[in-house]
């Protein structure tokens, strides 16, 4: 059994001293990290990834079975060697954070990131300047984006996506069923991932906009109410006398069905409005205002009052139950509650100014530099589209279901964002293509630092696809020579038929790789301090 | 498929034994008619606003131009162009997938169907029937309190009235 005392004693925290690492130890120690980073990535590229099976505390569980970058370099908390960990942790942070702007790319980032710093150290130790060198990358890095842009194709039609969908999750079941649904949700429709024992991946759809609440007033059975008014507050009704002239309103205007959206509803209220059903034909049900956050929930309200009219009464606007008026109702068509979701379908709210909201939405989801944020404008875009999705994908244990999950949620970020940005030819080809460039600005390059820099780029587009066709059984040079050849095996034949990458997570991969590579080179002294020692135990005791 | 004035768009897959809905990113679930063109693209006219589907009713999307339009009625005309009827009586026309919308003819009251044939569009506004050439040059019938439209061929015109007659006139 598993004993959290005896694995504090035994855990052995990474030798940690303080002290001051300086030049040329500082770039080796770094190198020895990003490549140890980079070597437990790397299976993970390609048309046909590998996965990489992450060990798990404790031991005799199943290891987590991963074929996402950021989420394996995340795994990986600290290298055991602190002179080589500084390496490892900057490619680590970029890696991640390029995750979360475009959701792929990171196997080609940390490839492209390993190469350049590589090569980068390699002319440092010649005696090169790598304030110059960064400057050149830098301009030769804004050529070969200005290049891969005019090669974006857009998603145009449905086998193309369904070829893509292929390309990004490497399973064929799993990518028609992510094709399937998006043919229903589009960019922006909410969508559930489920894991489960069945394997094979299927799709469930439900009409409606959807909002994560929960029933409050009954028991965890869905209930359905056909042509009710809607009460949306951010009230916490504790007392039935708060809640009478809002019975007194809908007995005046002769409504029969009743969803009330509050924080909370103590039980005697709950009680009243269950009472009411029977004593005056008013059903009444209600639901938890949804958000977790009071920015959240005012935002719920606001989409809820636009898909079904009316106006919430919120407490900052000075607002009780004793100022309201039957312009404060909304109506739906229908409205759906479990212990989950409420969903209200057919909301009478004016559809212009549902239009207006949303191109707000959009807007702010387009100028979105925040993850979070875009991720938070998605999902109410989404909920206010109306429709709702769950795909349920999985496996016969523990690890298959979450890695089936992750390769998922992945896929549809990835296909989502080549959705809205376009596609590149895959298989490491895109970045391929740019070498007669780069050889170009080679041969005119005047300088020992230009000629440096575009060597470095050219070295470091080809590496991508040189992992890739090792990871699919091939040989990088034989393929090479094919394609320059236009040997047909290459383009059309079973490796890269119909291949492709999202041009959003190619674009920013190579533009991260880049960046930060270079910004890792002027690294010149790395302090390292002595952790306390409390914060190394798991179990928390110092 | 059925368009509906309270549940939106509904299909049938089993004959129409049962019917359920189909309203992703259908913004307004007032439906009053449903095309499909010579594309294969399914149009949506609602209370308020034009929506089409490429993905066979699966997904709507919303058609900027016409956003504060009440449509009627709607036909498909040949070359992926189409014709809108208002509930105000503006007859609109796209004559391809690529040219933008175009007020071809204004009557004084709803536009409550829309027939077209090759080039022949007959228009049934309030009870009076109109049928033009192309999308211009419509010609007022003698017939009064018509409820009902259709074309039998490219110069034959059925017309329906609320007396229970039909009326199967050459209009060549």
């Amino acid at each position: 059994m598993f004993d959290q005392r005896q694995l504090a004693q035994n855990y052995s925290p990474p030798r940690q001293q303080a002290g001051i690492l300086t030049q040329p130890d500082v770039h080796r120690a770094m190198l020895r990290g990003i490549n140890k980073l980079v070597d437990a990535i790397q299976p993970t590229l390609g048309p046909r990834p590998r996965i990489v099976g992450i060990e798990r505390h404790p031991r005799d569980t199943s290891p987590e079975l991963l074929d996402d970058g950021a989420v394996i370099a995340r795994r990986i908390i600290e290298l055991p060697d602190q002179y080589e960990n500084i390496g490892a942790m900057l490619l680590r942070g970029m890696l991640w954070r390029l995750s979360e702007a475009v959701g792929d790319g990171t196997a080609t980032a940390a490839i492209l990131y390993r190469t350049i710093f590589a090569e980068g150290l390699r002319y440092a130790a010649a005696g090169g300047d790598l304030t110059q060198l960064r400057r050149h990358l830098e301009a030769g890095l804004a050529a070969v984006m200005t290049q891969l842009e005019a090669q974006v194709m857009p998603l145009s039609d449905a086998a193309m996506l369904g070829d893509f969908a292929r390309s990004v999750c490497a399973d064929d079941d799993l990518a028609d069923a992510l094709t399937e649904m998006l043919a229903f949700t589009g960019d922006f429709g909410l969508v559930d991932i489920q894991g489960g024992q069945a394997r094979a991946a299927r799709c469930a759809y439900f009409e409606g906009n959807f909002f994560k609440s929960g029933s409050i007033s009954g028991g965890s059975a869905a209930v359905e109410l056909e042509d009710a008014a809607l009460l949306l507050t951010d009230f916490d009704f504790k007392e039935p006398d708060e809640v009478l002239p809002i019975l007194r309103l809908a007995l005046r205007e002769k409504i029969d069905r009743l969803l009330v959206v509050a924080l909370n509803v103590a039980e005697p209220v709950a009680a009243l409005f269950n009472r009411s059903e029977t004593s005056s034909r008013l059903r009444i049900i209600a639901a938890k205002t949804p958000g977790s956050t009071t920015i959240a929930q005012a935002e719920a309200l606001q989409d809820l009052a636009i898909l079904a009219g009316g106006r919430p009464l919120l407490k900052v606007t000075g607002d009780t139950t004793n100022t309201i008026r039957s312009e404060h109702l909304g109506y739906a068509r229908r409205v759906w509650l479990d212990k989950n979701y409420l969903s209200i379908r057919g909301g009478r709210g004016d559809t212009e100014r549902l239009r207006g909201h949303l191109s707000k939405l959009q807007n702010a989801f387009e100028a979105a530099t925040d993850a979070d944020i875009g991720r938070g404008l998605r999902d109410r875009i989404g909920r206010l589209n109306s429709g709702f999705a769950i795909l349920y994908t999985g496996g016969s244990t523990t690890s298959e279901i979450e890695a089936r999950v992750t390769v998922t949620e992945r896929a549809l970020r990835t296909i989502r964002g080549a959705l809205r940005r376009g596609v590149l030819p895959g298989g490491g080809l895109a970045l391929l293509s740019c070498r007669d460039l780069l050889e170009e600005r080679l041969n005119d390059s005047k300088t020992p630092d230009a000629r440096a820099a575009y060597s470095i780029l050219l070295k470091a587009v080809g590496a991508p696809f040189a992992v890739m066709a090792q990871n699919a059984g091939y040989e990088a040079p034989t393929l090479l020579a094919q394609l320059e050849r236009g040997k047909p095996g290459m383009t059309s034949g079973c490796l890269y038929d119909g291949v492709y990458d999202s041009a959003a997570a190619q674009l920013e991969a190579l533009r991260y790789a880049v960046t930060s590579a270079t910004l890792a080179l002027t690294v010149d002294a790395v302090v390292y301090r002595k952790a306390p020692e409390m914060a190394l135990r798991p179990d928390g005791s110092g | 498929m059925a368009a509906t004035l309270e549940d939106g768009v509904l299909r049938s897959e089993d004959g129409g034994k049962s019917w359920r809905g189909w309203n992703f990113g259908l913004l307004n679930w007032r439906v009053n008619t449903l095309c499909r063109d010579s594309r294969g693209v399914i149009w949506a006219g609602a209370e308020s606003g034009l929506f089409r589907s490429d993905t066979d009713g699966r997904r709507w999307q919303d058609q900027p131009a016409l956003v504060d339009t009440a449509i009627n009625s709607l036909a498909a005309m040949a070359e992926g162009g189409l014709c809108l009827g208002t509930i105000d009586g503006a007859l609109r026309c796209r004559l391809n997938p690529d040219a933008g919308w175009i007020l071809t003819q204004q009557w004084g009251s709803p536009l409550n169907t829309i027939c077209a044939i090759g080039e022949r569009i007959a228009v049934l506004h309030g009870q009076a029937v109109s049928v033009g050439n192309g999308a211009s040059r419509f010609e007022l019938l003698p017939y009064t309190d018509v409820t009902c439209i259709a074309w039998l061929d490219k110069t034959r015109l059925l017309i329906g009235t609320d007396d229970g007659l039909v009326h199967g006139i050459d209009v060549g």
